[in-house]
């Protein structure tokens, strides 16, 4: 039997924005809560060397009686430690994804499952286990899998820029793209969206829909399609299953604006427009110069965001050790006040005493109902 | 395997990379002679270009991503990964990350399916993709245990040699009929200790008080030091105890060193020398660390060192033990934590040759599975610091340990650095062969390639070091069919500070030793000779790593010694025969040694003391 478990994922802009960090900081309030914990990260966490800086890491640290799934090469040395509950068939470059759990404290690697279906299985297998509060550690900058999470909560910080003001464009164009309106029609079209689900839809106004090869609004060819059909004053809306590339949005924006004029550009979820731009940062602007023309644009699916982390500290090139890094960090202060004026979702550093609004936002988030 | 089994996969080769992409056109080949359809995308795409082409390929099985790691790259390829999940590639094709800093951790922290780092073997990813299990196909290929004696039959080709090694090791068996020494009790009663704690049909208890009985007569035979360990547990200065937590965490490093190796593959065509490093650090983790680093760098074989002092003290500690200084502590313990650290196709050789505790040395080594030991009586007796008697005595005994557990032993003829000329201790070295031999042993020449004082003096070595060493191998050769393993380690004396010269140096007398095919060889590290303590892993690795690049220059090519390597073979046979003349004529192994005849205060060598008068009947 499933538990009516949550499972909040953190998203990370670049390395060492202070994911793990965010993710210990949950781990040790849901143990100490007695809220219990099924844990997982869809990269390689808990090492105490970075894999690529070489520099000093957070490392994981569970409570007798915490749920894990881990790969099985992380486990081997942990074998005295952990009860192996289930060898699932999730695959990864570490063999594959193990469900186990705690006979005694003690450090741990977790590296999880590294793609969305993936995910979606290891935490019905976590859910199994009666957990309360699934946490997924998210890798690097990625983030498409962490679709399959019910909230998330965003780290970013020095390490992906030390320029505040880049970063703070970048937190508000995602904010910007997280707080897209949910479509709303998908039950009417629920059949067709499931059987061309490797289609770009478009709809008609009548309650007809057409279909276009390809999923994603990548190339040129695909776009010229589009527009040879959205023409027709008949459709009102195009859904894309797959990445929308920013510079197509921004050729809608600055040059077929009329075509989409009163019409839907509905998207399946954030990350499939966040993953699409090169530049995360002018996406506020260009969402906002769409709005501005008319031009709609809606989330098919859409999870909410409980709070934004900011670490200041990054891993410097040490430009005279070449190939080496050492700890430096950018006015926290500053990076506190100016992201809290621009983005919406609270704002706060894991390593302050705000750090408790964290924790309000998700009591509040568990105490909400079921999405 | 045959090419028609394979099922035939598609796979995307994408170069993520400014410029290289040689791996990937190399696999490409590969890929395709196995009938595999392959498709190779040009360099420094855009990632958006590269997945708008990918969605539009169909069926693809695999797709291959190289990328160099630098500065923001691991963000680059979490988005690549991001991007080929969100246009629905994952749901058709795996995708996999080659790169010379990629690592499995690494591939598993970005998201792909498996990762292949430097040291990958194109037949690795090869097999990955059609599905097949590699490391055991490679281990058969590379990784496999060789007799060192099988391919030899012992037969003598120079007649009046082998009547005189005749008359002489026939003396030698007949001096040591009823005697024994407190090193040979001990070993007996070491032998009897191990089969009793072994015996599963004993209780703990029973064991106990057997063992009881049999250690105090232990060390009735042992040195103050030794005894002061047994009965007041007294270690000796700068040796210890490792913790329970120290062992834990060992294990635990063994265990993922297991897990985690990647070997090389040393040769590169040939099939020989196995090459061997040494260790003995004092401490058995940081042995442990050379071992599985030598390991994965391409060694065949690992050596026991133990401290100078462990030679000359009666009696053999028990523990875990670590040492200050060089060498590491023989005992039951350590050698078991060592043993149990190996690779299962790794030579392991535990030196016994020239010391109090050679026989039982021998009997721990065979009872733990050693592959090899190392017995060498004239060495031990004129430069190892041991009386020739006492030595010629646990010799014999420890020669026929070594036939009991059927371990080959190799008899290193350093007493060539001591400045013994090179025909000298060739005799001494081809006595101890023809010991073995009748005692059902298999002994293994061991000659130096070194730059020694008699050849500094005699100027052979002016011109090269090539024509020297090979008439000492050829003249070896003319006599017996012996296994031949130069060493100990080659290059001896041609190494300096500067790690590079000393690289280079083991690394062409390697290239030698293949030219020769010589059937294995032990290398130093480039910092063996100057390290001024334990030496460092990056030095390890120096020496192996040249040793494989001039084994992969060589391949089936030969070094051609100049008209010079005749003369000296010839000069060297003919003082063989001369020296085996004068011993066989003195009538007694024993005393040749105290007096010279088989190396001379004069040469540098002197007959040691250690255990003199400890010889009894019995």
């Amino acid at each position: 039997m499933e538990s009516n478990s949550k499972v909040i994922g953190i998203l990370g802009t670049a390395k060492n924005t202070g994911k793990t960090t965010t993710f210990n900081f949950l781990l040790e309030w849901s143990n100490s809560e007695k809220i219990k914990p099924g844990l997982t990260s869809i990269g390689y966490d808990g090492e105490d060397i970075d894999n690529i800086n070489g520099l000093p890491k957070p490392r994981i640290f569970i409570e007798k009686g915490n749920t894990i799934a881990t790969a099985e090469q992380c486990l081997f040395p942990l074998k005295d430690r952990i009860e192996i509950i289930e060898k699932t068939s999730v695959n990864t470059a570490l063999g594959r994804v193990i469900i186990g759990k705690a006979k005694k404290e003690g450090m741990v690697i977790l590296a999880g499952p590294n793609k969305g279906i993936d995910l979606q299985t290891i935490i019905q297998k976590l859910k199994q286990q009666r957990v309360e509060l699934i946490l997924v550690d998210g890798a690097l900058n990625r983030m498409i899998p962490l679709i399959h999470c019910d909230a998330l909560i965003i780290a970013t910080g020095a390490s992906r820029h030390t320029d505040i003001g880049l970063l703070v464009d970048e937190i508000e164009s995602m904010t910007r793209v997280f707080n897209l309106p949910e479509w709303g029609k998908e039950d009417i079209y629920k059949d067709e969206i499931r059987e061309y689900k490797n289609n770009i839809l478009i709809f008609q106004k009548n309650g007809c829909l057409k279909q276009l090869s390809g999923h994603s609004l990548l190339s040129q060819k695909t776009f010229s399609n589009l527009i040879s059909i959205i023409n027709d004053p008949e459709y009102d809306g195009v859904y894309i299953p797959g990445i929308i590339q920013e510079t197509i949005l921004k050729k809608i924006a600055d040059k077929y604006y009329q075509l989409f004029q009163g019409k839907t550009i509905i998207i399946n979820n954030p990350t499939f427009l966040l993953i699409g731009s090169r530049e995360i940062n002018h996406l506020k602007d260009l969402i906002g110069d769409l709005l501005n023309k008319g031009i709609n644009i809606k989330t098919l699916y859409n999870l909410p965001i409980l709070a934004v982390t900011i670490n200041p500290f990054y891993p410097k090139y040490d430009r005279l050790r070449k190939g080496s890094y050492e700890m430096a960090s950018i006015d926290r202060l500053q990076l506190h006040e100016q992201m809290t004026g621009r983005v919406t979702f609270p704002v706060i550093n894991i390593k302050e005493k705000e750090s408790s609004k964290l924790l309000m936002e998700v009591k509040k988030f568990l105490k909400s109902g079921n999405r | 395997m045959d090419n028609n089994t394979i099922k035939i996969k598609r796979v995307l080769l994408v170069p993520l990379d400014p410029v290289h992409d040689v791996a990937l056109k190399i696999l490409n080949r590969k890929l395709r002679d196995r009938g595999h359809e392959t498709i190779l995308l040009p360099p420094d795409i855009p990632l958006e270009e590269i997945i708008s082409r990918l969605t539009e390929i169909d069926n693809l099985d695999f797709i291959l991503v190289s990328r160099t790691l630098g500065y923001g790259v691991a963000e680059l390829l979490g988005k690549f990964i991001d991007l080929a999940e969100a246009a629905k590639i994952r749901d058709k094709a795996k995708i996999v990350l080659g790169g010379k800093a990629i690592t499995p951790q690494l591939a598993a922290e970005l998201g792909f399916d498996k990762g292949f780092g430097a040291g990958t073997d194109f037949d690795e990813i090869i097999a990955f993709i059609e599905g097949r299990e590699f490391l055991r196909e490679r281990d058969s290929l590379f990784r496999k245990k060789i007799s060192i004696p099988a391919s030899h039959n012992y037969h003598y080709k120079n007649n009046r040699i082998r009547r005189l090694l005749n008359e002489i090791t026939d003396e030698i068996i007949q001096w040591g009929e009823n005697k024994s020494s407190p090193g040979i009790e001990r070993a007996k009663l070491r032998e009897n200790m191990i089969t009793i704690s072994q015996d599963d049909k004993l209780t703990d208890e029973e064991k106990n008080q057997k063992i009881k009985v049999l250690k105090e007569k232990y060390i009735a035979y042992c040195d103050e030091k030794i005894v002061r360990f047994y009965e007041r547990g007294l270690l000796p200065d700068k040796v210890r105890k490792l913790s329970s937590e120290e062992i834990g965490k060992l294990n635990l490093y063994i265990q993922q060193q297991k897990q985690n190796i990647n070997f090389k593959q040393m040769r590169h065509m040939q099939l020989l020398p196995l090459v061997f490093v040494q260790y003995g650090t004092g401490c058995p983790i940081m042995d442990i660390a050379h071992i599985k680093t030598s390991e994965a760098w391409g060694a065949d074989g690992v050596f026991h060192f133990d401290p100078s002092w462990g030679a000359r003290t009666e009696g053999l500690l028990e523990g875990i033990l670590s040492h200050e200084e060089d060498g590491s502590i023989i005992t039951w313990e350590n050698l078991a934590k060592i043993k149990s650290s190996l690779h299962k196709e790794t030579l392991w050789t535990v030196r016994a040759h020239r010391g109090l505790n050679t026989p039982e040395t021998t009997v721990i080594a065979g009872r733990l599975g050693a592959d090899l030991t190392k017995i060498h009586i004239v060495y031990g007796s004129l430069n190892g610091g041991t009386d020739p008697a006492r030595l010629t005595i646990d010799g014999l005994k420890a020669i026929q340990f070594a036939a009991k557990y059927n371990m080959p032993f190799d008899e290193p003829t350093n007493e060539e650095l001591g400045g013994v000329p090179a025909y000298k201790s060739f005799a001494g070295l081809l006595i101890i062969a023809d010991l073995a031999l009748k005692l059902k042993a298999q002994p293994i020449l061991k000659p130096l390639f070194c730059y020694s004082p008699d050849v500094m003096i005699s100027g052979k070595m002016d011109d090269n070091y090539i024509d020297y060493n090979v008439a000492k191998i050829k003249s070896l050769r003319s006599i017996i069919d012996a296994p031949i393993w130069p060493g100990e380690p080659i290059g001896f004396m041609t190494h300096s500070e500067d790690r590079v010269q000393s690289t280079l140096s083991t690394a062409l007398h390697s290239a030698l030793a293949i030219s020769l095919q010589v059937d294995a060889i032990t290398i130093a590290s480039s910092d063996e000779a100057y390290s001024r303590g334990p030496i460092s892993l990056a030095s390890r690795i120096d020496t192996l790593r040249g040793a494989q690049e001039v084994f992969r220059f060589l391949g089936k090519a030969k070094i051609k010694p100049t008209g010079k390597a005749k003369e000296y073979e010839k000069e060297i046979t003919e003082g063989i025969e001369k020296t085996l003349e004068k011993v066989a004529k003195r009538g007694s192994f024993v005393d040749a040694l105290y007096e010279g005849l088989l190396g001379s205060p004069q040469d540098g060598a002197y007959p040691g003391r250690a255990g003199r008068d400890t010889v009894f009947e019995g």
